[in-house]
């Protein structure tokens, strides 16, 4: 299991805060593929969002350890 | 010594207190930026703009960011405050700082 954390947009598209995925183990790119799947609302919004683990910014390549503190960040806009 | 304050905080930025961080008496100038809530946007009109983030990782990110400027631009110091929450067009959503009117001239310090 993985907790997702979600903000913004993603939060508001999700209804919720939070995500519990169940999670064998994998890379970014398979844990967006399952937040995808867990909750479909956010789908849009998170192929352009960027992942965070245990507060660090992570490549879709990354490993996602089971237990793991993952965030994911929707594109901001401004200026 | 380079110095890099950054913070988060959910009230008016209280700007000359930001200034007041990065003062050095090596630096010959102060610059401040304050991003402000655009109310219009064309046919667009926005109320208010809310933050929120991740807190740790911004805190992380802005430091980051500080230090990278203070490299580049050889600063003496770098301070970046970001607020959070909702944030409504205001006149004034900052406290603007006191600024001299006048320019002074150096004077010489008493030698010796």
């Amino acid at each position: 299991m993985v907790r997702v954390g979600l903000f913004a947009g993603m939060a508001e598209a999700a209804g919720r805060r939070g995500l519990d995925v169940a999670w064998q183990g994998g890379t970014v790119a398979d844990l967006r593929a399952a937040v995808a799947a867990a909750c479909p609302a956010v789908a849009p919004l998170l192929s352009r969002s960027v992942f965070a683990i245990d507060g660090r910014y992570v490549a879709d390549t990354a490993g996602v350890p089971a237990g793991a503190d993952v965030a994911v960040i929707p594109p901001v806009s401004g200026g | 010594m380079t110095t890099v304050h950054c913070r988060l905080v959910r009230d008016r930025i209280d700007t000359a207190a930001v200034l007041a961080e990065v003062g050095r008496e090596t630096a010959g100038a102060s610059v401040l930026f304050v991003g402000t809530t655009r109310s219009i946007t064309g046919d667009v009109v926005t109320r208010s703009l809310d933050y929120e983030a991740h807190e740790p990782l911004a805190e992380d990110q802005l430091a980051h960011l500080a230090r990278a400027a203070v490299q580049e631009f050889a600063l003496s110091a770098c301070a970046v405050v970001h607020r959070l929450g909702a944030v409504p067009w205001e006149r004034r959503a900052w406290r603007w700082p006191r600024v001299p009117r006048i320019a002074a001239r150096p004077s010489p310090r008493p030698s010796g």
